[in-house]
């Protein structure tokens, strides 16, 4: 048995725009190829308008290819009908940057995270669900009477905590982590890192991690691959990437996180100087 | 010894909310010297952004200003409105992190560089428009003969930027306020605009105040950083005294915690939040979070903001045993 989880083979959304000189389209996704195998993470880096976003909705079929296959345990979920796309979103699920705005505000956190349980039919009975609900904010590092609150009383990081047990409460066989990192301060980036691959260790999970932040994309990744303009021009181990970068994108990318210590932002300049003697 | 370009001493700023009073600022000073970086850096809620806003009179109506300001040796605070108006139109430049709120979307980028040139200096039409075509052209846009009457959504989001720098130079003010300017933008995009902004400051012997959540971000522009946490400066020193010799455990705890490239082991997480300015603790703003509490008066008793070394100041009781570990671990 293969331990590929999810096949992407030239994958292309495009969107329809109108523009003052009429109607075209935008190639958001323009042949992407990747497989991520089982316990492994991807790290998918680019720039805004990279694709990558587009990409990670067309795993849950959140916006639907238009050309190419996408294979989810060996099965092509791109022809699944629309009644499969409920099985389909447990299999796959999806963490996002701002969990404001994806926790509704009038459910409490317990009812949020038992939502998928329940629709997923995954436990039976109230005490069942209960009793999962408090073991999910467990791991996730939340006390118990989380539950009762609602997502106004938590702070940015405790609700991303909760954004990722409500993903992890579907069992789902791949987790798409859309930019989590980025509304949160940066004093709790760290905590969500941590968590993050701690779950990954204990419960096997699999992961595509979306981010603009190369730090911490080779942080949390096994492999990355760079995208740029709808397309993946460079894949492979995360350390391979950063340290023999090929392709003049990624050349550039790197070039551009900011220098670690003063002595280093000196170095740069003084070798940007000596390059270009102008 | 030069006089400072921008000076502020013990500003504080609170606003009433429907749960109380809440502290936001509490008792900063800060100095910035001519042709000189000064960094702010901190988490949201840390007060690093309307300290700037307050020292500048930009504060909306119910938020309560407290605190001495000066701008070119002159008292901001005692000033009316319009005459504040008109001097800091003329002698501050402002770059926000949404280019495309604070531009005008009806309006043309030329106008919209040259429209203070024009108000505030008494220049002609005319006068405005080449002098908004030379700032196109120095802030890097191509074709600014041609770009000077396009529309801010003809350009992409670094271009906007860019076009937010003129608009801030037009006056060939003394000061820059940049606040979150590049947080919006993607990383190459970044690093063009710090490096246009410190080469146009070594041109032009403007003073710049960064304000930013990005501690990555300063190690390349600042002369001086001020650490902010819970409403107070917690640490500030000259650059590479902060990198190499952090003191406050929340600087280097926030050094610490940083992913760095090649090493996969888990990282040295802050634990906790950062505090409400509604609830603020008792003590030391960081205590509830700190790995050291060196001190019994950690919990109770506000440390004040002492000297540790050259230029170099902390706000903390545990800089009697600093060990000096650049970006290393507090445990």
């Amino acid at each position: 048995m293969s331990d590929v989880v999810a096949a992407v083979e030239d994958l292309h959304v495009r969107f329809p725009v109108r523009t003052a000189s009429g109607k075209r389209e935008v190639r958001a996704v323009d042949g992407v190829s990747f497989e991520i195998t089982h316990g492994e993470t991807l790290g998918l880096v680019g720039e805004s308008g990279s694709g990558k976003s587009t990409t990670g909705l067309a795993l849950l079929r959140l916006v639907n290819p238009s050309a190419g296959t996408v294979r989810i345990l060996g099965e092509d979920v791109t022809s699944w009908p629309r009644r499969r796309l409920r099985a389909l979103r447990r299999q796959v699920a999806m963490v996002f940057q701002d969990p404001q705005s994806s926790l509704d505000p009038r459910h409490s956190i317990g009812s949020s995270i038992e939502e998928p349980i329940r629709v997923h039919r995954l436990r039976d009975g109230t005490s069942a669900r209960r009793a999962r609900v408090h073991e999910l904010l467990e791991q996730v590092g939340l006390p118990a009477d989380a539950a009762a609150r609602h997502p106004h009383e938590l702070s940015g990081g405790q609700r991303q905590r909760v954004g990722i047990a409500r993903a992890l409460a579907g069992e789902p066989d791949l987790i798409v982590l859309d930019e989590p990192l980025s509304s949160l301060d940066v004093s709790v980036q760290a905590q969500i890192m941590n968590l993050l691959r701690q779950l990954q260790d204990d419960l096997g999970l699999t992961y595509l991690f979306i981010s603009h932040d190369l730090a911490a994309v080779a942080h949390m990744s096994d492999r990355v691959a760079v995208m740029t303009s709808g397309r993946i021009v460079e894949t492979g181990p995360a350390v391979e990437i950063y340290e023999h970068p090929r392709h003049d994108y990624t050349r550039a990318l790197l070039a551009a996180i900011p220098p670690d210590t003063p002595a280093e932002a000196r170095g740069r300049r003084a070798n940007a100087e000596h390059r270009s003697p102008a | 010894m030069t006089e400072p370009v921008f000076s502020v001493r013990d500003l504080r700023v609170s606003v009433r909310t429907r749960r109380g009073l809440a502290s936001i600022v509490n008792g900063v000073d800060l100095t910035v010297d001519p042709g000189r970086t000064l960094a702010i850096v901190g988490e949201s809620g840390s007060g690093k952004s309307m300290t700037m806003l307050a020292a500048t009179g930009l504060t909306p109506p119910g938020v309560d200003v407290d605190g001495s300001v000066r701008l070119l040796g002159t008292d901001l605070r005692t000033m009316r409105d319009r005459q504040l108006r008109a001097f800091r139109g003329r002698h501050v430049g402002f770059v926000f992190q949404d280019p495309l709120s604070s531009l005008n979307p009806l309006m043309t980028v030329g106008r919209q560089i040259g429209e203070a040139y024009q108000l505030l200096q008494g220049r002609s039409r005319a006068d405005a428009r080449r002098r908004s075509i030379e700032l196109l052209d120095q802030v890097g846009i191509p074709e600014p003969e041609q770009r000077v009457d396009s529309y801010p959504h003809h350009f992409s989001g670094g271009m906007q930027q860019r076009v937010m720098i003129a608009m801030a130079l037009a006056c060939e003010p003394e000061l820059i306020i940049a606040d979150e300017a590049t947080t919006a933008l993607d990383v190459t995009i970044q690093a063009q605009v710090i490096d246009l902004v410190t080469q146009l400051q070594a041109k032009l012997g403007t003073s710049v105040i960064w304000i930013t959540h990005d501690l990555s971000v300063v190690a390349g522009l600042a002369d001086t950083v001020a650490v902010m946490y819970g409403g107070r400066i917690v640490e500030q020193a000259p650059v590479d005294e902060l990198f190499e010799r952090p003191v406050h455990p929340y600087t280097r705890a926030l050094l610490a915690a940083r992913p760095r490239i090649g090493d996969r082991s888990p990282l040295a997480a802050i634990p906790g939040s950062p505090p409400s300015p509604l609830q603020p603790p008792p003590g030391c703003a960081f205590y509830p979070r700190c790995s050291v509490r060196a001190d019994a008066r950690c919990a109770t008793e506000l440390p004040p903001l002492a000297p540790v070394g050259p230029g170099h100041l902390a706000r903390t009781f545990y800089a009697g045993v600093a060990d000096a570990v650049p970006g290393g671990s507090v445990s």
